[in-house]
């Protein structure tokens, strides 16, 4: 057999989506023609929502699994495939230099910096990176860790300082203190947030419009779980209303603190907005596809 | 917190084109045994037997949370009761609870449940509840119960038990 004949041999042929007939076309072909669509839509997590009263009676609850909806814009360190790509790659800084550790030369709630350091600031720089900050040379100060959401050369900003233990709010690291960036991978995205305000979900989103930071429904950690080999894990969250509020949309985050913002990898509409007063839970599950 | 189930089976989700002639219905989608995909697409919530382990993470954060949430709005409730809520809310959609596995150990059967637990952290819990405006002898009785000494894994097996005599 020629080299010609060899090369142009069928390896394997698509089969029409429905299995009905379709019009042959090469890989090249096809891949200029995906140019010319737009992106379509990705299900990479469904969410489920419970309301119950106070006394525990359930008063609302979705039919089923809502899609969601997947913020895939390339606008920085603010959509899925980056988040994906950096925890599961390593991220294009890894292990990136010297400066990943050293002595802080000022620490406030949400910077530590280092007038000698040389951070990266190309592209997405350290966003979605982790801070350890430790005890200084001296040995004085607490252990903490924060989520970097952006950073310039010398100064490393953070969500907010993370006592690792509990997940709590930390107090601030010594001025002079130790710290590491973890610099391979990035923290997660196991917060989850509702919001009041009626808009539909976009792609191009990068925050929750219209957040909820009021009457119990503040930014909070999910549970976290997952049968080894499965193809999903869930984060879930119960929120206890102290006012009436009436929700609209969720979405999850990769840092706790709200203005700092962090990753929103997903989002969803609630489509029947239900109402909840005060002594209501809205339990709230997300599950998320990973393969 | 972590809390562990040796399982011998559990759900998982498939693509429905996986199940050639496979008919959903409205009754699968409301039982949440079917889903939509943004595509148009289906899934189905499918059962697997093979040995493995199912992890829930709740942190102490998130058990404050929810006590001072709950106690703010006049519940009461120890720190068992809600690491029981919270895993019985998200356990439900990985496993049943035929899934867990039974273990010997020195003679005596029991299910395959750890948990690793730090323990209370009472400063958190007060934090959480000045949060929530929640003070006085009122703070003080939901701390009394959140110290109450408990034995998660023996109550995540009486519920076990509990829910096999009721047929679950």
């Amino acid at each position: 057999m020629s080299r010609t004949g060899s090369a142009a041999k069928i390896l394997y042929t698509a089969p029409a989506v429905g299995g009905g007939r379709t019009k042959r076309h090469t890989v090249l072909q096809a891949s200029r023609a995906r140019a010319r669509r737009k992106e379509a839509p990705a299900t990479h997590s469904h969410w489920h929502l419970e309301i119950r009263d106070r006394r525990g009676r359930l008063k609302y609850r979705d039919v089923g699994w809502r899609t969601n909806l997947t913020t895939d814009a390339a606008s920085g360190y603010t959509n899925r495939r980056d988040w994906e790509s950096k925890a599961l790659g390593g991220g294009p800084n890894m292990f990136y230099g010297a400066s990943a550790s050293g002595n802080a030369t000022a620490t406030t709630g949400t910077t530590l910096t280092n007038s000698g350091a040389s951070f990266p600031t190309a592209g997405q720089a350290l966003a979605g990176s982790v801070v350890f900050a430790g005890p200084n040379s001296s040995g004085a100060g607490s252990i903490a860790f924060g989520v970097i959401v952006s950073n310039s050369g010398t100064v490393l900003t953070i969500d907010q300082w993370y006592n690792p233990g509990t997940g709590a709010a930390a107090t601030t690291p010594n001025a002079t203190c130790s710290y590491c960036v973890l610099t391979c991978g990035q923290f997660p995205a196991p917060y989850m947030a509702v919001s009041a305000t009626v808009f539909s979900p976009a792609n191009t989103d990068t925050t929750l419009n219209g957040e909820l930071t009021s009457n119990g429904f503040t930014r909070a950690l999910g549970t976290y779980a997952h049968t080894a080999a499965a193809s999903t894990y869930t984060l879930s969250h119960t929120w206890t209303a102290t006012g009436t509020e009436t929700i609209t949309n969720e979405a999850q985050f990769g840092a706790v603190n709200t203005t700092a913002g962090g990753v929103m990898p997903f989002e969803s509409a609630e489509p029947n907005s239900p109402t909840l007063v005060s002594g209501d839970t809205l339990q709230n599950t997300a599950t998320i596809t990973i393969g | 917190m972590v809390i562990t189930f040796g399982v011998k089976g559990f759900f998982d989700w498939e693509p429905a084109e996986l199940h050639p002639g496979v008919q959903i219905t409205q009754k699968d989608v409301d039982q949440k045994r079917a889903k939509k995909l943004a595509d148009g697409r289906w899934a189905i919530r499918v059962e697997k037997t093979q040995p493995s382990h199912h992890d829930t993470c709740i942190t102490e954060v998130q058990l404050c949370d929810y006590i001072a949430g709950r106690t703010a709005v006049g519940a009461e409730l120890s720190r068992q009761d809600a690491v029981m809520y919270l895993l019985g809310q998200s356990a439900q959609h990985h496993v049943a609870r035929r899934h867990v596995c039974e273990v010997t150990v020195g003679g005596k059967t029991h299910k395959a449940v750890e948990v690793s637990d730090s323990g209370p952290v009472p400063e958190l819990l007060k934090s959480c509840l000045e949060a929530r405006s929640v003070t006085g002898p009122e703070a003080e009785a939901a701390l009394a119960r959140y110290l109450e000494p408990c034995d998660l894994v023996a109550a995540i097996t009486m519920q076990h038990a509990a829910a096999v005599k009721k047929g679950a």
